[in-house]
């Protein structure tokens, strides 16, 4: 039996490649994942610690919903919480989504959009942003192609690219184009201060994603919400497999948003070793593309090489070929020691 | 959001060139009259919020521009040198030669002794930028703190490394403006002290006029 759907590809470790490699993922520096380096708070620990695993995760995820809506002033009823956001893409395409149906895609970026799209045969149609403009959205071009598209899919701020699109645009697309529904993906809203979420406009035809995986640190337990008009809502919830959310992620999720404190500091922690990283750099002669995030673009000849050879130094980088950029790398800031390692790694050869 | 950036007005400690840090000088009279300066200049401007930071020298230049009050914020604290306080660099530098060295060697992770570093000042300055940035978006906002704090909240606008700050100079009650935009920051003005009046420009300690090389630390 053939299958018209193919796995996406991620970055993050691959723990059969590593183990081909005889590397032990423990000793692996991995500036292939977008996430916070400094780990979950100390009260998501504890949380996890008192979690009965013996019980049946909450189906609803309600206190997790109730914090949320307390956090983002919207009703529960307007929040559903996923096993991360590829699961939401997944059951955004499921459930709202027919066969035939055009949905446009901001491109580069991640791969889950087009895989659900694939899942249900939706037509997808492309805007694809160049290197010559850093790879900025162009509005401009983007809104040419909303007249046909029924869904479009925009992750803002963009992965691979850090690259954002300001909020007034989305607010002004969602007004002038009505039967569009704007799914925007802001799972690394966080890593830009001061930038505001699409779910502050309040619009029926906006759906957005968060994860709370990157920020938070808690990649391992895998947990996302998605914010939207109730009846959007609840057609993701008649097709959400049951318990979707197990009850560590749960927990967590919940000490995390509790945690303010400790998540303001490490996000201003991560913004200064960003910009030490990115000079770093440039003095022993890369040309890092200009983002607003944590991780960033690095233009390279040949990203596979690179990868691979960075690989036998025990670091691992994104390599940008599966975005369709395969002289590119990505990179995600890490602590100062980490990063001073990658650049020591970086000054020691000849790329 | 638009940030006015003032540094606070002249002290004795300034004037004597004494390392001041969290100490609590207050003002002198010279420092008193730059207030009164700002306040003039500033009589017609309306801001949506006004912060200090709570040492009097601060708190007293932002009393004086505005009577009608302030937040005083303990973030805005200039960076704490310890030991160091109270002396002069050459009194430092026979008393504390070692860690002198260490701390002119990398500024960023080495403090004076009981002090702070520069890491620990950038840390709280970005959590109080971020702060600001998502309360006071299209607000336009008066600032008034010390030297090393506004040096580094600049460099942390433009995303330059705060390892930097030693290239930025700001006179006390001075006034520089920064305006944030979603694409990035842009510095409008810097240092700008043209409602002093107007002396003999004085050459303010800074480790970038003292070494050999010119090569900038920017760990």
């Amino acid at each position: 039996m053939s299958s018209r759907v193919e796995p996406a590809t991620h970055g993050a470790i691959d723990f059969a490649e590593l183990e081909r490699l005889g590397i032990r993922p423990e000793d692996v520096l991995d500036f292939s994942v977008n996430s916070n380096p400094f780990g979950p708070s100390p009260k998501v620990w504890d949380a996890i610690r008192q979690t009965p695993l013996e019980r049946y995760p909450d189906r609803e995820s309600i206190a997790l919903r109730r914090a949320l809506s307390q956090r983002l002033e919207v009703p529960p009823e307007e929040i559903i919480v996923g096993n991360g956001t590829a699961e939401l893409i997944q059951l955004t395409a499921v459930a709202l989504l027919r066969g035939g149906e055009n949905i446009l895609v901001a491109e580069p970026t991640f791969g889950e959009y087009e895989r659900s799209i694939r899942l249900v045969d939706g037509n997808i149609c492309r805007w694809q942003a160049v290197p010559e403009t850093g790879f900025a959205f162009r509005p401009d071009e983007i809104q040419k192609q909303l007249a046909n598209a029924r869904m479009v899919f925009i992750c803002n701020p963009n992965n691979p690219t850090g690259q954002i699109l300001p909020l007034n645009i989305v607010d002004e697309w969602a007004q002038n184009f009505p039967d569009t529904l704007f799914v925007v993906d802001e799972a690394y809203l966080a890593f830009v201060p001061g930038m505001k979420s699409a779910v502050t406009l309040r619009r029926k035809n906006i759906l957005t994603l968060r994860s709370m995986t990157k920020d938070y640190a808690i990649a391992g337990l895998r947990l996302g919400y998605a914010v939207a008009d109730e009846a959007i809502i609840q057609a993701l919830i008649n097709v959400r497999p049951a318990w979707n959310v197990n009850a560590l992620a749960q927990s967590a999720g919940l000490a995390a948003l509790q945690d303010e404190a400790y998540q303001r500091e490490t996000l201003a922690r991560l913004q200064i070793e960003k910009q030490k990283l990115v000079i770093g750099l440039k003095e022993i002669g890369f040309n890092p593309i200009p983002s607003h995030t944590n991780y960033f673009l690095l233009p390279v000849a040949n990203g596979a090489d690179f990868r691979q050879k960075l690989l036998a130094h025990g670091i691992l980088v994104r390599d940008c070929a599966s975005f369709g950029l395969p002289a590119h790398v990505r990179i995600a800031t890490r602590t100062a020691e980490e990063n001073t390692k990658l650049l020591t790694a970086l000054a020691s050869r000849n790329w | 959001m638009n940030l006015l950036l003032i540094r606070h007005g002249q002290t004795n400690w300034n004037l004597e060139q004494r390392f001041q840090g969290q100490s609590d000088i207050p003002l002198n009279e010279t420092g008193r009259k730059q207030a009164q300066a700002l306040a003039e200049r500033l009589a017609a401007e309306s801001f949506d919020a006004v912060y200090s930071s709570d040492l009097q020298r601060a708190a007293e230049t932002a009393h004086i521009i505005r009577k009608s009050g302030f937040q005083p914020d303990a973030c805005l604290r200039e960076v704490n040198f310890g030991d160091w306080e109270g002396l002069t660099y050459d009194e430092i530098k026979a008393k504390y030669p070692e860690p002198l060295a260490a701390w002119e060697n990398d500024i960023f992770k080495n403090a004076p002794p009981n002090g702070e570093t520069l890491e620990r000042l950038a840390l709280r300055v970005q959590s109080m930028l971020n702060e600001l940035c998502e309360k006071h978006e299209d607000q336009k906002i008066l600032i008034v703190a010390h030297g090393g704090v506004l040096q580094t909240l600049i460099c942390l606008a433009l995303k330059l490394p705060p390892t930097m700050y030693w290239q930025f100079h700001l006179s006390t009650a001075s006034l520089s403006e920064l305006a944030f935009y979603p694409a990035g920051a842009i510095l409008n003005s810097l240092n700008d002290t043209s409602h002093l009046p107007k002396s003999a420009p004085k050459k303010a300690w800074n480790p970038l006029s003292r070494k050999p090389s010119n090569k900038i630390d920017r760990r």
